[in-house]
């Protein structure tokens, strides 16, 4: 699905990715982790075409979309739920959907998908007329995720989904996460949390000094202690 | 007198408020203050004197003319003077706007500069003063509050029923999300531009016969229009209305129980005052982020 | 001994080197046996060409004239103009040109006061005769400078007849509106003064920014004070402004302008409010409006010599202006110097020409020469008339 080789970016003079490459199959989770600045972000953001790589090059289904734009990449079924969640605070609930879907020209395609989403997240259709700013910090991170699915993306690209939910809340995310996976979405999930991409992921990959560190399954990330102490740094 | 100043206040304000209309809403898409909205104000009010007066074609044709001369003036000028500095800093697109504003006046003073010191410009409806109640208005005063009030609702609408005015929204409210959901934020600060531009059209169209035309106008319009769009908070529509019409009173007030020569401070006074009290404005939300 | 017969030697060839020079000085610049190079300086494009290119035209047709009956002492007046853009960098590098390249005998010009004003110093300095045209600023004539003379208006003269107007008319209770910009203040002060002399005092005293698109408090605080005439130092616009806002409560006071509002026709429409300016009166320049049957041998020579032109008032300062000149110009005599044209235009009595209100006086004392304002009306829907004039001390 995704075949990401020897990406590099920066940010001016500063080099924050030198050599990246892992990919995504098709159907699968697949988990990136790393610490704090280690260049997570700007990995989805060089995929999603946010930031102009230096070098390397993205693949989507084949095709090389390396510097593209984002409108053109998310017609190309990526998108990408970002950290800090990002939602349209001052519009309503149903408009923020709205707008997930606005790269789309397929009337019929979009009222299916607005179905779909607001059935798998029923709280959003109670307070479709609320402003997305007055929803809570969980509810706001489901509306990232539902404005996403709402382009009708092949692969989700999820920045630290997890991030200030209460415990709670963090189940139900988990939860959505599988019920993605088991609808067939491909989803690269950004991730500090390592319990959280241990209990969805297939596959994981750690990032540290702008290059992948360590790839293995991800059932076993919790138990290794080696990664654990190179994840933390 | 006090109903008298404050049906005066509420008239002029109008006026401000048409003026602050544009300014927000460019504000609100770009973070961008165009320092050249009261000049595209002047040229669109010559445009219409042009088709309207010189080449006798009815008001509303005038009109339309108008906008349609300031969209696409608006549009051009962002795609040539500001888009290459949209991407750089605030102060380089606040700059660019500066010179337009110039060459703006420039432009006018050339071409239209050697008919008449003060352009009159016929009025809409009929001149003389109608009376309500006991109160006298010029009709005209009325088409200006009625076209700041549509022009407010028809963005109200645009905004909340149009994908292309909610997206316009969306990129105020958080340019790197609108990228993210596809649309092309750069094409929304143009279009806001020659949106705000067309504002503009209508706008000097409809208060042309009440301040007349002249190639410096348009620095006092922009002046006013700005203080009533950061009295409003710069950000909100309805703030605009309220924040000119708020300055046309307080100037209006003053003017009418202190003395005249405290009508021009004294708006800056009430902004002051409302700025060190709430500083967001009286209806203003958070300030846009830049994409 | 030897030394002192050196430095003889040294005067002897100094003089006759100098000679033809001193025999050169004898005819003054500008003067040749057959011409008499007149300068001028004014926007002769831009909008300021009203008060430039316009009178010029004027000035060219009083020469025209002149020159068709044989000139003056057999000399034909040529005029060389100048544009300053009604700017004042541009007014002073002119006045330099026409001084020192053109060689000009005298300059006659001056359109916007600013300009003027900047150029008036270099001028001053030269010692060239300078008769103003049209800038109407009393910082151009004031104080005197010996060779500068001015058959404009100015703003002090013109506030002056304001309120002698205001008298004439019976008015008991004048109210002042103005500006105070620069402009308006140049009107103000010597209007105060003028109260002051009179021993009279404003019923009210109000302010008018010249961007103002309402006058209601103005209005009604006026009202308030039952004034019966008002003195307006306001621009067009907020004069309209003032007028539109009075007609709206049936306030129709005695309403006295000035030359900042040239056009009653123009200002009727500025107004816009059918009849709002039935009590208006405002100064002319000169007593006739252009389409009257005493200023037709102009109207023929200007529109003959500027095809697609009308006369214009403007045209009509230069005419009046020009004749002043061309009368100081016949009185220096067959020999003209600078020195006697000044001589001659400070004998200047009581002259009269066809354009201004009354007749000409220049004294070495006040370089002012015409103090007559002329009131012009105009009937709403009616033409412009002329109805009186002023003339102050
Ligand atoms: N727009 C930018 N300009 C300059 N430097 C940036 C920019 N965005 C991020 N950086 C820097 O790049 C590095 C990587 O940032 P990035 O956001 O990709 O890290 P991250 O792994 O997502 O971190 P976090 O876990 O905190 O989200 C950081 O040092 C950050 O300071
Ligand atoms: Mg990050």
């Amino acid at each position: 699905m995704l075949e990401v080789e020897h990406l590099a970016v920066s940010y001016g003079p500063t080099r924050i990715l030198e050599d990246v490459s892992f990919a995504v199959p098709e159907g699968q989770v697949v988990s990136l982790l790393g610490g704090n600045g280690s260049g997570k972000t700007t990995v989805l953001n060089a995929l999603c075409g946010m930031v102009r790589p230096d070098g390397g090059s993205a693949r989507i289904a084949g095709e090389d979309c390396t510097g593209r734009r984002p409108d053109e990449i998310l017609r190309r079924g990526v998108a990408q739920v970002p950290q800090g969640r990002e939602v349209f605070a001052t519009m309503t609930v149903a408009e923020n959907l709205e707008m997930g879907a606005y790269a789309r020209r397929d009337r019929d395609g979009v009222r299916r998908d607005t179905e779909r989403v607001l059935a798998l997240f029923p709280r959003l259709r109670e307070k479709a007329r609320r402003r997305a700013g007055t929803l809570s910090g969980g509810e706001q991170q489901m509306l990232a995720v539902a404005r996403a699915m709402m382009s009708g993306p092949r692969l989700l690209l999820m920045d630290e989904p997890s991030v200030g939910l209460a415990p709670a809340v963090l189940g139900d995310m988990v939860a959505t996460i599988r019920a993605l996976r088991a609808e067939g979405m491909t989803i690269l999930l950004v991730e500090q949390n390592v319990g959280v991409a241990a209990a969805v992921a297939d596959t994981a990959h750690v990032l540290r000094g702008g290059r992948i560190v360590h790839s293995g399954p991800a059932a076993r990330l919790l138990g290794d202690e080696e990664v654990l102490r190179s994840y933390l740094g | 007198m006090l109903s008298y100043l404050l049906l005066s206040g509420l008239t002029t304000g109008s006026i401000y408020a048409l003026v602050a209309l544009g300014i927000v809403l460019v504000y609100k898409a770009t973070g961008t203050i165009n320092f050249a909205h009261g000049d595209q104000l002047m040229i669109a009010g010559f445009l219409a004197f042009t088709l309207h007066v010189l080449l006798g074609l009815p008001y509303l044709v005038a009109l339309a003319g108008a906008v349609a001369g300031s969209f696409a003036l608006g549009a051009v000028a962002a795609q040539v003077g500001f888009r290459a500095v949209l991407r750089t800093s605030l102060v380089n697109v606040v700059l660019a706007t500066l010179g337009l504003a110039f060459v703006l006046k420039g432009f006018a003073r050339l071409t239209w500069g050697g008919i008449s010191d003060y352009l009159s410009f016929p009025p809409l409806v009929r001149p003389e003063p109608i009376l309500i109640g006991d109160m006298v208005l010029l009709p005209q005063q009325l088409v200006v509050t009625a076209g700041a009030l549509a022009v407010m609702g028809l963005f109200a609408l645009f905004f909340r029923l149009t994908t292309i005015g909610k997206a316009m929204q969306a990129t105020a409210d958080n340019p790197r999300a609108a990228r993210l959901v596809g649309i092309r934020v750069e094409r929304i600060h143009l279009l806001a531009f020659a949106v705000g531009a067309a504002i503009a059209g209508a706008g000097a169209t409809l208060m042309a016969p009440l301040t007349l035309l002249y190639p410096d106008i348009g620095f006092m319009l922009f002046i006013k229009g700005f203080a009533a769009a950061v009295l409003g908070g710069l950000t909100s529509l309805p703030g605009a209305l309220v924040g000119g019409i708020a300055i046309g009173v307080v100037e209006a007030l003053a003017a009418g129980y202190i003395h005249s020569s405290f009508l021009e401070v004294s708006a800056f006074v009430a902004i002051m005052a409302t700025l060190v009290l709430r500083p967001r404005g009286l209806m203003g939300g958070p300030p846009p982020r830049r994409a | 001994m030897r030394q002192s017969q050196g430095l003889l030697r040294a005067a002897a060839l100094a003089g006759a080197l100098l000679a033809p020079a001193l025999a050169a000085a004898q005819s003054a610049p500008g003067v040749t046996a057959d011409t008499l190079r007149i300068g001028s300086f004014g926007a002769l494009t831009g909008p300021g060409y009203l008060y430039g290119r316009l009178v010029m035209n004027g000035v060219e047709a009083v020469f025209d004239q002149v020159n068709a009956r044989g000139g003056v002492h057999g000399r034909r007046l040529v005029l060389v103009r100048e544009d300053d853009r009604c700017e004042p960098g541009a007014a002073i590098a002119a006045t330099r040109k026409l001084i020192h390249q053109e060689q000009v005998f005298a300059l006659i010009g001056g359109g916007c006061s600013n300009a003027t004003i900047a150029a008036r110093a270099e001028i001053e300095q030269s010692g060239i005769p300078f008769l103003v045209f049209a800038s109407v600023h009393d910082g151009i004539t004031m104080p005197r400078a010996r060779n500068i003379f001015s058959t404009a208006l100015t703003s002090t003269i013109e506030s002056q007849a304001q309120l002698a107007y205001a008298l004439e008319q019976g008015a008991r209770r004048i109210a002042v509106v103005s500006m105070r910009d620069a402009w308006g203040r140049a009107r103000y002060q010597p209007l105060m003064e003028e109260f002051r002399r009179r021993g009279v005092s404003p019923v009210a005293d109000e302010e008018i920014t010249p961007d103002a698109n309402d006058a209601t408090p103005q209005v009604l605080r006026l009202r308030q004070a039952n004034a019966d005439a008002v003195i307006m130092l306001l621009y067009p616009k907020p004069g309209a402004v003032f007028l539109r806002d009075a007609a709206r409560f049936g306030y129709r006071p005695l309403a006295i302008g000035q030359s900042g509002i040239a056009d009653p026709a123009a200002f009727e429409e500025q107004v816009g409010v059918p009849g709002a300016t039935a009590r208006f009166v405002t100064i002319s320049m000169v007593r006739y409006t252009p389409d009257m049957p005493e200023v037709a041998p102009w109207r023929d020579a200007i529109q003959a010599k500027y095809p697609g032109d009308r006369l214009s008032v403007f045209n009509l300062f230069g005419v009046g202006a020009a004749q002043v000149l061309v009368e100081a110009l016949r009185r220096a005599g067959p020999e003209p110097t600078r020195e006697r044209l000044i001589e001659a235009l400070n004998g200047i009595r009581d002259f009269p020409t066809d354009a201004f209100g009354g007749g000409i006086t220049c004294t070495p004392e006040d370089g002012r020469c015409n103090k007559t304002v002329v009131w012009i009306q105009k009937e709403p829907g009616g033409p412009i008339r002329v109805i009186g004039t002023t003339t102050v001390r």
